[in-house]
């Protein structure tokens, strides 16, 4: 007799599940195991699906157990026997109890196709027949999920089949057409011919089918059990609602902080920023639809706004966007004042963003979320959105279509309790190395370029050609990131002349792709080493403020900078730490 | 592929299928047992083999086997 089901273990093992495209077989196998629990009484009172079907579920039934655990949905499964669809469903009073039916034809199933020669009349009364009979087997008071029709596996007819009024392929359509038709608010149908298409040539399985009487092939199985849970969510109301979504490289090619308007990749003039303009035309598509728009952006707020409406390529506009919190505190914290502000639950929301770093940080912070996995490719961004099917809908209502601006007319800044979790196990626990390495022949090049483009965090906007680099008495410190993550390389440098108590540090830039992680608290620890091995008590900064270079002052008043003197930052050398970095701090030296 | 290393494999199969990592199979191993070995589950053994051996599996031919022996006995067949 197998152990009792380690529920913690299973809620773990559903959640590293990708978000698109989980393996079957996994799924199945945490499914057998939430069926376990569930008949032990371990997760709580269950939804009772019943599924009637005209295949072979069994397989199916475990897969779905799994896709709807993960939607936050405990089922129990009645199933009924094989065979029973439809005839054991004629006589509404007799069918056993249930919270959910579900109903899964196959083309099969279909009884009136008409002959090959019929003409355009005599098919339309065949598929009115046909969906009168299927529509009179849904109750009207509960839900229904139903798969239409499937394309027959062949067509004899070749093309005509679908476009002759008698194919078996029209009347499919003509079928599921009507059902639509037919459909109440507590009917949720799902696409058997776009899932089919979707799926490819899985779908129809002669071996399978033989084997076991499933239609589909095992390969399949993630996408459909996938498709029939999203409807059992929808049409069971536990959809989520909003879509949060990241500026830079997610919605546009570039940060916006660093190269301005004019430097975002966005617009029709290049396969990457047709992929960007993809993804907010697919966002805006949504809104239309109903789903709540959402920014969270580590960047300062109207140099992000200046976007919407500012650049030519962008689709998404400011009215879109019903939540908008661009700044520079951490993204959970951010996402729960988006919850806070649009009153919905966390469980409600999408996140999407290109940084593996931040999708880490909000699952770790805030696991109720759904952080779509995106692959590296922005041109993918649309399709790892869709497979997760995170916004259900079967049935269109006026009030999804307004819905997006009703929100944005409600929308009101509220202060959302507290900040985030515990962002110090979490820096920690990315196993941070800083590496810090003088100007060499092989890192010359980048620390020019490092401290020639960037403009947020810099000091001034003193240029630093190599020679200048290379002169008497200037000493370079080049601090690299990598973590067990990724290799971010050199971003940061800083630019240093020792005269007499001071150390002056004439420059000093740091890449805004890891402001979030506490660098700058290690390249002061490491300016302090400096500064002490030439007998400097004091770092002073000579800074410039600038357009862009606001956040840069922001954290060196974090770091215990004081301003002194002729608009200079300084800091004596023993004032303690603001904040553990986290980081193991390498001198590399040339041996 | 040794008889030992098929044994092994098939019994990582079971015990995912069956979802019991106690479950011990040894070559006079049959459904009478493992009381959930019914023919549902013959099927998912029957496709979990594929996936695991890497080559079509005959339902027929495997359905008329008696124990696990047997069945470690035509898989080496079938691997060659």
């Amino acid at each position: 007799m197998a152990a009792p089901v380690d529920i913690a273990a299973l809620t773990a093992a559903l959640r590293a599940l990708p978000t698109g495209d989980a393996d079957g077989d996994a799924l199945q196998r945490l499914g057998r195991r939430a069926r376990r629990a569930v008949a032990a009484g371990d997760l709580g009172k269950p939804v009772r699906i019943r599924i009637v079907s005209s295949f072979m579920i069994d397989m199916l039934a475990d897969a779905l157990a799994a896709s709807l655990l993960r939607r936050g949905i405990v089922a129990e499964f009645d199933l009924a026997p094989y065979g029973a669809l439809p005839t054991g469903l004629i006589g509404q009073a007799s069918q056993p109890d249930c919270d959910v039916l579900m109903l899964l034809p196959t083309h099969r199933d279909v009884m009136h196709t008409p002959d090959l020669q019929a003409d355009r009349d005599v098919a339309a009364r065949a598929a009115d027949r046909e969906a009168d009979f299927w529509a009179g087997l849904w109750p009207s008071d509960r839900p229904v999920v139903q798969l239409t029709f499937d394309p027959p596996a062949f067509r004899a007819a070749a093309e005509a089949d679908g476009f002759t009024p008698g194919g078996t392929l029209s009347h499919v359509r003509a079928v599921n057409q009507r059902l639509a038709e037919r459909a109440g608010s507590n009917v949720a149908l799902v696409d058997a011919e776009a899932l089919a298409a979707q799926v490819g040539r899985d779908w129809h399985s002669a071996r399978t089918y033989a084997l076991c009487k499933q239609p589909f092939a095992n390969d399949a199985m993630t996408e459909v059990s996938e498709a029939l849970a999203a409807a059992v969510a929808g049409v069971t109301g536990r959809g989520r609602k909003v879509l949060v979504l990241d500026l830079d490289n997610t919605i546009w090619g570039g940060v916006i902080g660093d190269v301005g308007l004019e430097g975002l990749v966005l617009g029709m003039e290049t396969a990457e920023g047709e992929a960007f303009v993809a993804l907010q035309r697919y966002a805006q598509a949504l809104s239309r639809r109903g789903v709540i728009l959402a920014v969270c952006s580590k960047n300062n707020d109207a140099i992000a706004r200046s976007a919407f409406g500012g650049h030519s390529g962008m689709v998404l506009q400011a009215d879109d966007i019903a939540c908008f919190m661009a700044n520079f505190e951490d993204k959970a914290t951010n996402i729960r004042r988006i919850a806070g502000t649009l009153n919905v639950g966390l469980d409600s929301l999408v996140f999407v963003d290109d940084n593996p770093v931040e999708r880490e940080w909000v699952k770790s912070q805030l696991p109720e979320v759904l952080v779509i996995d995106l692959p590296e490719d922005p041109a993918g961004y649309v399709e790892a959105i869709e497979k997760a099917r995170p916004f259900p809908l079967h049935r269109l209502t006026a009030e999804d279509v307004g819905r997006n601006r009703s929100y944005l007319a409600r929308a009101k800044v509220a202060e959302a309790a507290g900040s985030a979790g515990d962002i110090d196990a979490f820096l920690a626990g990315l196993e941070p190395r800083a590496t810090c390495a003088p100007l060499a022949p092989e890192n010359a090049d980048r620390v020019v370029q490092l401290i020639g483009k960037t403009n947020q965090f810099k000091l001034n906007p003193t240029t630093w050609p190599a020679d200048a680099l290379r002169a008497d008495g200037v000493g370079v410190l080049a601090l690299s990131l990598a973590d067990r993550m990724q290799d971010y390389g050199i971003v940061a440098v800083a630019v240093t002349r020792a005269a007499g108590d001071d150390l002056i540090v004439e420059q000093w830039v740091m890449s805004c792709r890891v402001f979030s992680r506490r660098l700058e608290h290690a390249m002061l620890e490491r300016l302090v080493r400096s500064a002490v091995e030439n007998g400097c008590r004091r770092i002073v900064l000579p800074f410039e403020p600038s357009a862009k270079n606001g956040v840069a002052r922001d954290f060196l008043t974090a770091l215990g900078f004081v301003e002194a003197d002729g608009g200079r930052l300084v800091i004596d050398v023993d004032t303690p730490a603001a904040a553990p970095h986290h980081m193991t701090l390498i001198d590399w030296r040339r041996p | 592929m040794t008889d030992q290393e098929i044994l092994t494999k098939l019994t990582a199969i079971f015990r995912d299928i069956f979802d019991d990592d106690a479950i011990v199979l040894t070559r006079e191993s049959n459904a009478d047992d493992i009381e959930e070995w019914d023919s549902l589950n013959q099927i998912k053994i029957i496709l979990a083999c594929e996936k695991a051996f890497g080559r079509p599996m005959s339902a027929r031919k495997i359905n008329t086997l008696e124990n696990v022996g047997e069945m470690v006995d035509y898989i080496r067949g079938e691997l060659g």
